[in-house]
């Protein structure tokens, strides 16, 4: 045999034996042998925690556990609390919130819902062995939790908490005898919910959940898959070619592809404005606010740096319309939203003019240190605003570093290179203007931003519980805060999810995707 | 064999030696990269929380006591949880290295089919113009970034014709496309080796000999010549095994393998000290197993390399 005949030979062998060896090729059909209809979603990453499902709060977690717990309430699209597992609440005096629960709720495993739920896992969140927790720090305002005849749970606060009805939002409940009988890692391994689905298996890169017959939320799918799709290309590629049927987290330059390949899109206002923090302020060690010298103090700056970016060139160019500017550190689902408020307009020479006003005639120039890849387009975002703010004679160095660096300089440990940081204001989980008002207020130990007018407003807000006085002064905060803006905000953040245009019946609200609603055709 | 076996003895004493060096320098390394529980607790931490973690993972510890607890710990393959997955580090570590050492074989084994025969091919005649060509159109290939090939093979099999998974580890269909991704990164530098050696191969005089004596082309080629030229290939086969087990993250992330790769991707990204702790060590046992086979089958292949003396 010559060569030539061996290699030919060979090739063919070669390709034979590959299609053989894999069996006949399979069109990628979505419905289960037995007739149950099954949803994939293609997910960036799934919950680290696993199936505990107080080791994280928000995304990504949330997509996943939305299927299988449900929380006493749940924050509406206009920053309300509306009734989930809790039928009605009352403030019984301003620190004592009582919520009762809905009657015949049951968990996948068989256990009713009662008042035992809830103190489950309030009681370990407030144990001190939750201490990694973030519902530890959304509910270090509260004290103390215990049952009360009809059904319902008292809460007790330190202090008058008006929003304490969003605030709760963040507990999901727990199977009290499964949690005490498995404890947190036994928990995270074989989680029992009340929501429409329950675990079938947890594999390294998907979760399959199964209808939860006990559910009172029941499902139209009997089955939901997440897959661990950590690359976006491949999640768009993977809803294009039939696989998925959801595609989470997805980016604006997406779309074309995905409606080219016969999929929908969804695209819906995050709950986070993205932004530049402009410090002036810093707490030492011993709680001290002390001023930062820094030309960021004079507000005529602070309101330069906002007129020299083109927002509305960021929104349309960037994240091809899908996106608004941003004029407030909250976005229009938050509540205490200020309409009124609106961002500020390009205009590079009032920039200039502010800027010689406050004593800059040459324009000033700064480091800004930025984390990039939580957002779609951030990078972009952070350049573009640079570019713009260099037209109104602003020299930005842009220094990318990564979000573990950032942490460290944000909580103080280690000291920022730069005079300004990238930051996002995000009024989830429960909503409300007041989370990052407050974050970013002489409160916080960490603030960058001190300003006693705030100060005074917020709290007020947080002891007024008429719901209109409240969002009258958080409107205010938002107006002060436009008049002397701790940050140049930029845009407010955008979710984009990819749909199969097999699904029906796809609705999400703050990231919260209501899976019982879900089936494909 | 006592030699051989005294050989062996040096081996592993140099690799403990070496082992332990690099998880030392990869534990004062990582105490640079951050602090684990800033990123655990997130930007809305107190500062009493952050003291909190640091003393639950024993982080306020002294670093030459936290050192000592972790060689203690290490002695006995306890890497810790991971600070992400509240799961033993290690246990994710072996999670992961199943679909790891199967994309790494499924990956060599297609390189080695293709290169072989297409590298003897080109390297018997290289002043072909078939050869030629198809040569050219190897060097090309060797430039074009296997993730971008990923790609097209996801658009084409995938998105267009439906024929095949483009993520998913559970089915040998899923396997064909990242499997194709790697040796069509691979392919192209193996099949060049091999050509070279190849042409060198058939320039000796042992082969001038063979033709003497009537040996037919193809038994020069694939009896005297290839397994010759195999020695240097050889070297090139065990880097590339010992660079996909931890370095085809590019791959595993568009095929959404779960792999080694990725997950020390994942682990760097989030401070996850255990996980990259038990990841590097198991990464570094297996580059040394791979090491000691590709000797060993130098010894197999050129019987003057097995240190026999006469």
């Amino acid at each position: 045999m010559s060569s030539k005949q061996f290699l030919r030979h060979s090739i063919s062998a070669a390709v034979i034996a590959t299609i053989v060896a894999t069996g006949s090729a399979l069109s990628i059909s979505a419905k289960a042998a037995d007739g149950s209809q099954t949803v994939r979603v293609g997910v960036a990453t799934l919950p680290p925690g696993k199936g505990n499902p107080f080791t994280a709060l928000g995304s990504p977690s949330i997509y996943v556990w939305a299927a299988m717990f449900d929380t006493l309430t749940r924050v509406d699209g206009n920053g309300i609390a509306q009734p989930v597992l809790a039928i009605k609440w009352q403030n019984i005096n301003p620190k004592i919130w009582r919520f009762t629960l809905r009657d015949g709720v049951k968990f996948s495993n068989g256990e009713a819902l009662s008042p035992d739920a809830v103190l489950a896992g309030f009681n370990y969140i407030k144990s001190g062995k939750a201490g990694r927790s973030p519902i530890v720090r959304e509910l270090r305002g509260v004290t103390s939790a215990k049952a009360v005849g009809g059904n319902a749970v008292e809460f007790t606060t330190k202090r008058p908490d008006p929003i304490f009805p969003n605030r709760i939002a963040s507990l999901k409940l727990v199977a009290p005898k499964h949690w005490a009988a498995k404890g947190p890692k036994g928990y995270a391994a074989e989680p029992v919910g009340t929501g429409p689905y329950k675990l079938a298996s947890w594999a390294a890169n998907k979760v399959t959940l199964v209808a939860n017959e006990n559910s009172w939320r029941a499902p139209k799918a009997g089955k939901v898959e997440f897959i661990e799709l950590p690359e976006r290309s491949a999640r768009v590629q993977a809803l294009a070619s039939g696989q998925v049927d959801i595609a989470i987290g997805l980016s604006t330059d997406n779309i074309p592809v995905v409606k080219g390949s016969g999929n929908l899109i969804d695209v819906r206002p995050a709950t986070q404005v993205m932004s530049l923090a402009l410090p002036i302020v810093r707490k030492n060690k011993k709680r001290k606010i002390s001023p930062l010298e820094t030309p960021f103090k004079d507000a005529r700056v602070r309101r330069a740096l906002n007129y020299a970016v083109d927002k509305v060139g960021i929104a349309k160019g960037i994240l091809n319309g899908f996106a608004k500017p941003a004029g407030q550190g909250a976005t229009p689902a938050a509540f205490g939203y200020n309409p009124n408020v609106k961002p500020f307009p390009y205009n590079p020479a009032k920039a200039k003019a502010l800027l010689a006003e406050a004593g800059y005639p040459n324009g000033i120039s700064f480091t800004a240190e930025v984390a990039t890849g939580s957002f779609p387009g951030d990078s972009e975002i952070y350049q573009k605003m640079a570019q713009d703010m260099a037209k109104a004679g602003i020299k930005v160095t842009l220094q990318k570093i990564t979000f573990p660096n950032w942490l460290g300089k944000y909580l103080g440990r280690k000291k920022w290179e730069g005079q300004a940081f990238g930051l996002s204001w995000n009024t989830a989980p429960y909503v409300d203007s007041i989370r990052p008002l407050t974050i970013f207020s002489c409160f916080n130990f960490f603030t960058f931003t001190c300003d006693d007018g705030v100060k005074k407003l917020i709290i007020q807000a947080n002891g007024e519980f008429d719901k209109d006085k409240r969002k009258e002064i958080l409107q205010k905060i938002h107006e002060a805060n436009r008049e002397t803006p701790p940050a140049v905000f930029l845009v407010e953040q955008i979710d984009v999810f990819g749909l199969s245009s097999r699904l029906k019946g796809f609705v999400q609200t703050n990231r919260f995707i209501d899976y019982q609603n879900i089936s494909v055709k | 064999m006592a030699s051989g076996f005294k050989k062996f003895g040096r081996r592993i004493t140099a690799f403990v030696v070496f082992l332990l060096s690099v998880v030392t320098l990869l534990f004062f390394l990582l105490q640079l990269t951050g602090d684990p529980a800033e990123v655990m607790v997130g930007d809305n931490a107190t500062p009493e929380q952050l003291e909190q973690v640091r003393q639950q993972y024993g982080f306020d510890k002294p670093l030459l006591t936290q050192y000592a607890l972790y060689l203690s710990r290490l002695a006995v393959l306890d890497f810790g949880i991971s600070f992400a997955d509240d799961q033993p580090a290690f246990g994710l570590v072996m999670e992961r290295l199943g679909p790891t050492l199967v994309l790494t074989f499924l990956s060599i084994i297609v390189t080695l089919f293709i290169s072989i025969p297409l590298g003897a091919w080109l390297g018997q005649r290289p002043d072909a113009n078939s050869r030629k060509f198809t040569g050219a159109f190897v060097f090309i290939a060797q430039g074009v970034p296997g993730f971008v090939v990923g790609l097209i093979l996801i658009q084409i099999f995938s998105v267009n014709l439906r024929w095949l998974p483009s993520f998913g580890h559970e089915h040998p269909l899923n396997w064909i496309l990242p499997t194709l991704t790697l040796a069509s990164f691979l392919a192209p530098k193996l099949t060049r080796v091999v050509a070279a050696n190849v042409t060198e191969a058939l320039r000796e005089d042992y082969i001038r000999t063979a033709r003497s004596f009537g040996t037919s082309s193809a038994s020069l080629l694939w009896r005297h010549a290839l397994p010759n030229a195999l020695l240097g290939a050889l070297a090139l086969v065990g880097a590339q095994f010992a660079f996909l087990i931890s370095g085809a993250v590019i791959t595993e992330v568009i095929f959404a393998w779960p792999g080694l790769g990725w997950l020390l991707v994942k682990a760097t990204e989030t401070l996850d000290f255990p996980v990259i702790q038990a990841a590097v060590f198991v990464i570094a046992i297996l580059v040394f197993a791979v090491n000691l086979c590709t000797d060993f089958l130098f010894g197999v292949i050129d019987p003057r390399l097995r240190g026999n003396k006469k």
